[in-house]
């Protein structure tokens, strides 16, 4: 008998773990998949750490929540701050951000009487608090700020950051995201990759005493008196497991699906339906030659693509030695992939002149349908108690508020973990 | 034979480096080269969305 199993061995599950485990927690994680991390761990390729899912970036660095989780944990991860945090190509003109209090050279790019709007808008944001999450941002930001300039910086920035258009952002949801981003000032590179954040967890994890399975599917519960009473599992090892608590890192769909639809009331069963994921193109790209030395680069005149980084800037463990590691982020915004990618490849080619020359593709990878960016794209996640007892949800259905995805698991997985410490004592 | 399941698979690419034979090519979704494939079935262990099966 397990104090708590977890189902799903992402960052979420691997965090929520941890921390139970550290608390001396009998812990037990089971995993479908050969290797742990979900969507957060190298995918190593041609001597390239190539990723699973995020980008090798931590979005608010050292200062987030994932970062502060960790430490915490007493876990010594090493995460590289962006220095400069990122740059604007815009109009063919690079323009540093070094410090993410001071966006002066992009908002010196405005017109007078819409710079003389945004401090309007600074101003009311920090009197009057943040706008309604009933308008969209880009309904809000067009009725503030009349340069079209505006739409396509904000477009890059929340592109590459939540695989989102800003036509499908609750626009209190964005400015909240964005507070929080001049709050933590600027977002850092693990290094070695994702997975060494998932190495040192799993490690902790181990030492601690919790067991964790691979190649483990749950494929259905026994469910007494709305508690989960057992997991029934494929694996070589164990056909069964009983815990006092069970947390899904599934996705709050799959966890319905798994656990039966007649458990859950029929609010509970809407709320989830009405959960819709973000969705995004990634292209990883290898070259010899350097061309973006100064952090993340937003790329607000592009078609598709918000922004890429060339992360051997950072850490050139990530490539062979002799070459660069790019990695170019963009939301999916129709259900024609191939045509999405090939206008993601020709904003590479308009942003590298050489890339036929200069750059290898090494691998185009797509996120949508079943294993997209965000199962919650943000502004929708759900929260992590259920109806049934003793069964949360942690992972990128349920992430806190304002907080941009993996700071939003580990801020979400907080959050459950002290709902949990008050019903454990 | 290995197969892909167009409508399961998202084109995530996980499946393109564990092929030793490198028979994997994904642009949107996963395509394999059954001349090259060697019928090994590993890459059916790393599909996230079980979308490679035997056909």
């Amino acid at each position: 008998m397990y104090n708590v199993a977890i189902i799903g061995a992402g960052i979420g599950g691997l965090l929520a773990g941890a921390s139970l485990a550290k608390q001396g927690k009998k812990v037990i994680i089971i995993e479908k998949m050969p290797y742990l991390g979900g969507r957060f761990t190298n995918l190593p390729y041609k001597g390239f750490q190539l990723s699973t899912g995020a980008v090798h970036l931590i979005p608010h660095g050292n200062r987030g929540p994932l970062a502060q989780f960790l430490q915490r944990l007493g876990l010594s991860v090493k995460i590289e701050d962006c220095k400069p945090w990122c740059t604007f190509r815009i109009r063919g003109k690079d323009y540093l951000i070094n410090d993410v209090s001071d966006f002066n050279p992009i908002i010196n790019l405005f017109p007078l009487i819409d710079r003389l709007r945004m401090a309007k808008i600074l101003f009311e944001v920090k009197l009057l608090g943040l706008p309604s999450n009933e308008i969209t941002l880009e309904e809000w930001l067009k009725n503030q700020v009349k340069d079209e300039l505006a739409v396509k910086i904000a477009n890059a920035f929340y592109g590459f950051a939540l695989s989102l258009h800003i036509n499908s952002i609750p626009a209190g949801e964005g400015i909240l995201i964005l507070k929080r981003v001049n709050d933590c000032k600027g977002s850092g590179v693990p290094i070695g990759g994702c997975k060494s954040i998932i190495d040192s967890l799993v490690k902790f994890i181990e030492l601690q005493g919790g067991k964790i399975l691979t190649k483990a599917k749950v494929v259905g519960v026994d469910i007494d008196n709305e508690n989960i009473t057992k997991l029934h599992v494929e694996s070589d090892q164990i056909s069964e497991v009983s815990a006092n608590f069970v947390i899904s890192d599934i996705g709050a769909k799959e966890t319905v699906e798994l656990v039966g639809e007649k458990y859950f009331d029929k609010n509970y069963l809407q709320k989830v339906e009405s959960i819709s994921p973000s969705a995004g193109v990634k292209i990883n790209i290898a070259s010899k030659k350097s061309f973006f030395k100064n952090g993340i680069l937003f790329t607000p005149d592009c078609q598709r693509i918000g922004g890429l980084i060339e992360l051997t800037t950072i850490d050139p463990s990530l490539a062979p030695q002799g070459q660069n590691l790019i990695i170019s982020h963009q939301p999916l915004l129709s259900t024609d992939i191939k045509k999405e990618i090939e206008i993601g490849l020709e904003d590479l080619k308009s942003l590298i002149p050489s890339f036929d020359q200069d750059c290898e593709i090494l691998l185009i990878q797509s996120y949508h349908n079943g294993w997209p960016v965000n199962r919650a794209a943000s502004g929708l996640d759900i929260g992590s108690v259920t109806p049934l007892k003793n069964l949360f949800l942690v992972g990128d259905s349920v992430k806190e508020p304002g907080w941009i995805d993996t700071e939003g698991v580990a801020s979400g997985v907080e959050q459950i973990l002290e709902y949990l410490s008050k019903i454990f004592y | 034979m290995v197969i892909i399941n167009e409508s399961r698979c998202v084109g995530c690419a996980h499946c393109v480096p564990f092929c030793q034979m490198s028979a994997i090519t994904a642009l949107g979704f996963a395509k394999i080269d059954l001349d090259l494939c060697t019928n090994c079935k590993l890459c059916l262990n790393y599909c996230p969305k079980n979308a490679i099966a035997e056909g």
